[in-house]
């Protein structure tokens, strides 16, 4: 599968918001916006745009984002760390709080689609054992909250912050084996999870593409070139795809 | 009020510190810091150069902590003292009136001692500022050489590669870190270390580090002859006690500060602790130097507590470390034993990270070994008691082996499934310490 990204045809769009309420409908969250770059016929929505060097990949340390077929997408591994959201320079990874994720709709489920269901919230707190610890600070420069862990483990203590998010972050860092659950062998329910559009991997077509009334949205491979915001590159690139699209639709055999 | 000052900001210095306020809130104390930071982790700064941390995290107190403890931070080196009329001389004129004093000054990394020392870009990973030094070096140079046989020689190679430097690691012995590692275990390092981009070249030495008309490293000689280009020298072939000022006193010294148990030196009022002191050692019947972290916290704690007036004994502990080496969890535990006969030399300085207790081995022993693709755990036994253990990769063992070793818990029903080794020992350990803690 080729890398992809969503844009816009400024020609064609009638600013219905379909695509935002599509998105919402089946995600529980728009994961789109209609603002973002714009170039004479075209726009980049606010949306993923697939980089080819996947900054949100390389900055989890937890196997939480992957890339797979030229999409990245949040996979069960994610603990709302938030690396994933400082590492993504279009902005558009978000965290939500787990209990507030819709289900799977009606055919990801009919389809054996729908992921399991959320294992019951175990509360947990990060423990630390002094004499391991080295005052590095590792733990606190990755705490997406800022926490200090480095103060606990000095003296031993079980890190009880209120801002603590439970994502285990200090606990995977930690190069000297300081930290743990103290709920062991069990990991607690993080609070959080990454969400970002990918391009509804398990649907058969974006919603958003698919909804749209006058075929404004469209997917196109992903030009490398695209990344650089080059009015003369998207006039070369983008148009011989909305030109494609014209005859497509011309032709009645609309994707 | 008893006017309390520590030479030394480090682990040691800063818990004494710390011990000090706590037992006696209306005491004046003066930490004198060689650099000009606020305590930062020293183990830390190996995090540093691989980009893992930055060199504002890694400082472990704040300013505001000192202001909070009232620890009076003077920052300065020590030049002398008076024992006498008790007082500290700074090298800058200054002089610091003490009741009592902890002398908690570290060691230093040593240079190499052949010529060329001196050129620009010979590396240490010694201090912050080296770290800083070596970060600035690394962005423009293209090829180095790390020298030294311990843990600070490999995270400088791991933090020069991450870099991108072509980093090369010249190894005197023909395994990596000889006085600890077996065989399988160094293979097992190198596999990891390779995989950076490291080239390793064993057997190596340098007589001689070359230097361009400009000051500038461009080059070492090897003991064949041959000359290596390369723009940078990372050093690490060992530290030493920093205690220069403390010669010429009565205060006793060997290779560091003699104290006794409870951490007194020969001269009262004056305690010394951290790398700097030679603390006896109950494994080994003699003055050991431990150039650890955990022993360092330890040990002012003890000097701190004593100093504000308690009566603590000092108990040196199994000396400990876990470190992360090209991403190879490695804990080491206790008495290891390459042996000092066969190698006194390597010996002559202690790496930073390292105790001398590793080297060592107990008078009769027995090895215990077990192996699972790349996790390795290998023991000392001696008599009925667990002397060390290494354990290399997966690290659930390494608690259990701690407790084990640190308690001297009999092992004889354990004897049998340590000499079938094999898989199914890890198992029998985990279940033995689980019985005997709960018992």
């Amino acid at each position: 599968m080729t890398r992809e990204i969503l844009i816009r045809d400024l020609s064609k769009c009638v600013v219905c918001d379909v695509c935002t309420t599509v998105c919402k409908d089946r995600h529980g969250r728009a994961r789109m916006n209609l603002e973002g770059p714009r170039f004479p016929r075209y726009q980049l929505p606010n949306v993923c745009r697939n980089c080819p060097d996947t900054p949100c990949v390389t900055a989890c340390r937890l196997d939480g984002m992957k890339e797979r077929g030229g999409r990245t997408f949040v996979t069960d591994a994610c603990k709302g760390c938030n690396k994933c959201v400082e590492a993504c320079p279009f902005g558009v990874v978000t965290l939500l709080p787990i209990e507030h994720k819709k289900k799977e709709g009606f055919f990801a489920r009919v389809l054996g689609l729908a992921r399991s269901a959320e294992p019951k919230a175990i509360v947990g707190h990060v423990a630390s054992d002094a004499s391991r610890c080295v005052q590095c600070g590792v733990c606190g420069y990755n705490c997406p909250q800022g926490i200090q862990v480095r103060d606990y483990a000095r003296r031993g203590k079980t890190v009880d912050d209120p801002r603590c998010v439970r994502c285990g972050l200090c606990i995977e860092v930690c190069p000297r084996g300081t930290l743990r659950w103290d709920i062991a062998p069990e990991i607690p329910s993080p609070m959080f999870r990454a969400d970002k559009c990918n391009l509804c991997d398990g649907y058969a077509e974006s919603a958003c593409v698919k909804e749209c009334p006058t075929q404004a949205l469209l997917r196109i491979p992903a030009d490398e070139r695209l990344l650089n915001m080059n009015e003369a590159l998207y006039h070369e690139t983008v148009g011989k795809y909305l030109a494609a699209a014209d005859d497509r639709r011309h032709s009645g055999g609309v994707k | 009020m008893t006017r309390h000052v520590i030479i030394g900001n480090g682990a040691a210095g800063v818990t004494a510190a710390e011990e000090i306020r706590e037992r006696d809130p209306r005491g004046h104390v003066v930490v004198i810091s060689g650099e000009p930071y606020p305590m930062y982790s020293r183990p830390g700064l190996a995090y540093v150069v691989i980009d893992e941390v930055s060199d504002q995290q890694v400082i472990a107190r704040k300013p505001e902590w000192y202001s909070q403890e009232r620890i009076t931070l003077l920052f300065g080196k020590a030049a002398s003292i008076d024992i006498a009329a008790r007082y500290v001389h700074l090298e800058d004129g200054r002089a610091a009136h003490y009741d009592r004093l902890l002398i908690a000054s570290g060691a230093r990394a040593v240079p190499p001692p052949y010529p060329g020392a001196d050129l620009d870009g010979v590396l240490y990973l010694d201090t912050l500022d080296s770290a800083k030094q070596m970060l600035a070096k690394a962005k423009t140079a293209r090829r180095a050489v790390v020298i030294g046989g311990g843990i600070t020689a490999m995270e400088m190679a791991e933090g020069l590669a991450h870099h991108g430097v072509d980093t090369h690691y010249f190894v005197r012995k023909n395994t990596l870190w000889s006085t600890v590692f077996n065989e399988t275990e160094s293979k097992l390092l190198e596999q990891r270390i390779v995989g950076r981009g490291v080239t390793i070249h064993y057997n190596t030495e340098i007589t001689e580090i070359l230097g361009g008309a400009d000051g500038r490293v461009r080059g070492v000689r090897l003991n064949n002859g041959d000359d290596f280009r390369c723009d940078l020298v990372g050093a690490a072939i060992g530290v030493k006690p920093q205690i220069e000022f403390a010669r010429g006193t009565p205060i006793q010294v060997d290779r560091g500060i003699l104290v006794n148990d409870r951490l007194e030196t020969t001269v009262p009022d004056v305690y010394a602790a951290g790398d700097c002191a030679q603390v006896w050692d109950r494994w080994s019947q003699k003055h050991m130097l431990d150039v650890l972290w955990p022993t360092a916290i330890a040990a002012g704690r003890v000097a701190g507590a004593n100093m504000a007036g308690a009566h603590q004994t000092y108990m040196k502990g199994v000396p400990f470390n876990a470190c992360l080496l090209f991403g190879l969890h490695v804990t080491a535990i206790g008495q290891l034993g390459g042996g000092r006969g066969d190698d006194g030399e390597v010996l002559q300085h202690i790496d930073r990270g390292s105790s001398e207790v590793w080297a060592t081995r107990p008078q009769s022993y027995a090895s215990a070994w077990s192996q699972d693709g790349a996790n390795t755990v290998r023991l000392v036994l001696d008599g009925d008691r667990l002397a060390g253990a290494l354990i290399v990769g997966r690290q659930t063992l390494a608690d259990p082996l701690r407790d084990l070793i640190e308690h001297q818990t009999d092992i004889r029903p354990l004897l049998p499934h340590l000499r079938a080794g094999g898989a199914a020992m890890a198992e029998h350990i985990q279940q033995f310490w689980r019985n005997t803690i709960h018992s």
